[in-house]
């Protein structure tokens, strides 16, 4: 890698591997021995099968676990080791995770969902409700914040979900199977705010099997997952 | 964050309460502590008492401090109690506690 | 600072959104505190109650007893104690137990000798002759009877007697003289039919506080069927009595933490599905652990300061304004005459800590202990 490429590098993994239940029966090795990089900016896909491994390598990524072997690099800082409290702290400023079944609070309205990530940090209340506010509004949804989650249809709870992930307005915004759930006409809108969204300047790293996703133009890199492996990554 | 307001003001409230309870309640123990003794010493000295009347059902639950052995097991030595009070009332000290004076009498 | 209460805010935010479930927690715990708190405010201030009393009573009473049972004690008695060294005043009591079947009430009958001084907690005056008595508050309301109107009691002999109320002794005092019928010790002597030289038992004076447990000792030797009760066993009586681990504590308190009991384990064995989720979730978009572990500890806060705030001032309203009225039910059992409690209001911080402790601490640890696991869990686990 050239010094241009290493400081255009935002996300990087080096070897990294995860295994669940290690030293049990029903121990399994989701992602093995990978190695990728996404360069600020970009858009990458891991693309595969269910149980191809791309969902853990994704939590992995977004810290939301740790490797077992090998180092994940986010902005030049080594996220592998971290205590926890400086993990989350990653994890909250530079990741916005969309997850594939939204996990989004049933019994909370949409502005309070989108809130939820604005607690632990040292905001007023009434500036966090400002954010919300206008991130609702930037995605349409600005007449529906007060809205309970089970009052809005599916293509506005995805909406809700991609708020939430917006809210801390980090560098990276991941989704997970985004479009498993939604109908053509709105896995395109969602695409589109993505899409948008990278024109701003977010990277987007996305897990899917959806040929939807992965043959959208404004994909730049598809890595191929299978059984934990990249098989192949290529530029698109 | 008016949830959190309402609950610290109405927590403030409840403690204010409490600890005005507990100032009155010293302030009237003071005041009429003295006057309560002395009334009471008066009359448990004039009519020579020796227990509170509370519970009027049996002789060992009027005068607890006085009972016998016979007033409980009145029907037979295992009788089962059957005043409501009796099971809430424990039996004197003295027949049953081992510093009483019956067992610490010493022999002359 | 910000930060705590803006997780104290999400905190009774979570509460309200299951409020019905959490509202009948907090009635359930706040109304157990309150009987618990409501015991322990009664017995403490009965205690205090005990405590007057015991300042004017006499330092041994002697009775007599045969094969276990108390029998009358001859008046002769006294004479002998009176010489013992260090003896004051010996003075017979005559007293006993009446049952009115009129008002299927018992009473206690007590004979005083003329001459009385003046007592502040009687209205009108103690009898001086046959045929007065002075009544406690109890029975003037269980007859009925007021100053100036007649009681009619049944004698040893079948012969039905009136007595002229001469006296009424006033509700303050009524923890003392609730069921007291007193005459003079001449119309008692001839009521019960007692033997002219035996009194029911015998008060003794001691000079010396000391001194009390020789004296008894001294007693019991010249005596053999003699039982010398000393002041102090009157007090390790009624500490006892209004101890924790007397019956009346024990039953109610028992009950009480077993409510409380299952209250806790329905809490402590671990938490929903949901409530692991949204933990997850809370992780997931960037709660640590110590900031989830703060949530649960708010929760639980909330409703155990709640419950017990409430539920202590519920019980120092129902003992100290209302005398008790629900626990002197439970108390009551068949007593027909009853005192209505009038308490001064006494309440030991110690007691209010102590029952705060008891409460908060381990409500809130059973809220936060099975959040811990799903705490501390990486969030990754939402995902999968």
């Amino acid at each position: 890698m050239t010094e241009g490429e290493i400081i255009d590098t935002l996300i990087r993994a080096e070897r990294v591997s995860k295994v669940y239940s290690p030293g049990l029966p029903d121990q399994v090795r989701a992602v093995d021995d990978v190695s990728l990089t996404v360069r600020t900016g970009g858009v990458a896909v891991l693309k595969g099968p269910s149980g191809s491994g791309k969902t853990s390598l994704l939590s992995l990524i977004a810290c939301m676990g740790r490797p077992t072997e090998g180092r994940i690099v986010v902005g030049g800082k080594d996220v592998s080791k971290l205590p926890e409290r400086f993990l989350t702290r990653i994890r909250r400023e530079t990741f916005g995770f969309i997850f594939q079944q939204l996990n989004l609070i049933r019994d909370l309205s949409a502005l309070e969902n989108v809130l939820l990530p604005l607690y632990p940090v040292p905001m007023p209340f009434s500036e966090m409700r400002r954010r919300a506010e206008a991130v609702l509004a930037s995605l349409g949804l600005a007449h529906k914040s007060r809205s309970k989650l089970t009052q809005l249809s599916g293509g506005e709870q995805q909406r809700v979900a991609i708020a939430r992930a917006l809210i801390h307005e980090p560098a990276v915004i991941v989704a997970d199977e985004p479009t498993a759930h939604l109908d053509r006409a709105l896995a395109t809108e969602l695409l589109d705010i993505l899409q948008e969204l990278n024109r701003k300047g977010k990277t987007i790293l996305i897990a899917t099997h959806d040929p939807l996703v992965h043959e959208h133009p404004f994909v730049e890199q598809i890595f191929q997952m299978r059984d934990g492996r990249i098989e192949d990554g290529s530029e698109s | 964050m008016i949830k959190s307001k309402i609950f610290l003001a109405a927590t403030l409230l409840e403690l204010v309460l409490l600890a005005g309870f507990l100032v009155h309640s010293r302030r009237v123990e003071k005041s009429t502590e003295s006057l309560r003794t002395s009334q009471t010493a008066e009359l448990v000295s004039v009519l020579q008492l020796t227990d509170l009347s509370i519970w009027t059902e049996a002789r060992y639950t009027r005068h607890p401090s006085q009972a016998d052995f016979f007033s409980a097991f009145q029907d037979f030595p295992a009788a089962l109690e059957h005043f409501p009070a009796g099971s809430v009332v424990s039996p004197p000290t003295h027949l049953w506690l081992e510093e009483s004076t019956e067992t610490t009498t010493a022999p002359e | 600072m910000l930060r705590h209460f803006k997780i104290l805010e999400f905190a009774l935010s979570s509460l309200l959104r299951r409020r019905y479930k959490n509202l009948g927690i907090l009635v359930v715990y706040a109304f157990t505190i309150s009987v618990l708190a409501s015991i322990l405010f009664l017995t403490d201030s009965l205690k205090q109650e005990v405590s007057r009393v015991l300042e004017g009573v006499p330092e041994l009473i002697v009775q007599r007893t045969m094969a276990g049972r108390h029998e009358l004690t001859p008046i002769q008695y006294a004479d002998t104690i009176r010489a013992l060294p260090g003896v004051g005043e010996v003075r017979p009591r005559y007293w006993g137990y009446y049952y009115d079947p009129l008002t299927k009430a018992n009473y206690t009958l007590m004979g005083l000798s003329s001459d009385q001084p003046e007592l502040q907690q009687l209205e009108g005056r103690l009898p001086t002759a046959s045929g007065e008595c002075a009544i406690g508050p109890g029975v003037a309301e269980v007859v009925p009877a007021a100053l100036g109107d007649e009681i009619f009691l049944i004698d040893s002999r079948n012969t039905g007697r009136s007595f002229e109320v001469v006296g009424v002794f006033r509700q303050p005092s009524n923890l003392l003289t609730n069921d007291l019928v007193t005459l003079t010790v001449e119309d008692v002597i001839d009521f019960f039919g007692l033997p002219g030289d035996h009194a029911t038992d015998l008060a003794v004076q001691v000079f010396n506080d000391n001194e009390v447990g020789t004296v008894a000792a001294k007693i019991k030797q010249v005596f053999p069927e003699a039982r010398p009760i000393a002041r102090s066993e009157l007090r390790r009586t009624y500490d006892a009595l209004f101890s924790w681990r007397s019956g009346m504590m024990l039953t109610i308190f028992t009950a009480a933490i077993v409510a409380f009991a299952i209250l806790a384990w329905d809490k402590a064995t671990g938490i929903s599905a949901a409530e692991r989720l949204e933990i997850g979730i809370l992780k997931a978009v960037g709660w640590d652990t110590s900031d989830v572990l703060e949530l649960k500890f708010w929760e639980g806060l909330v409703i155990s300061v709640t419950a017990f705030l409430v539920g202590v001032l519920a019980a120092l309203v129902h003992v100290f304004f209302f005398g008790a009225p629900i626990l002197a039910r439970v108390m009551k059992g068949w007593s027909v005459v009853f005192p209505e409690f009038r308490l001064s209001p006494h309440v030991s911080l110690y007691q209010i800590f102590l029952l705060a402790f008891l409460t908060v601490v381990p409500y809130v640890f059973s809220t936060v202990i099975p959040s811990w696991k799903a705490a501390i869990t990486d969030p990754e686990t939402v995902t999968r």
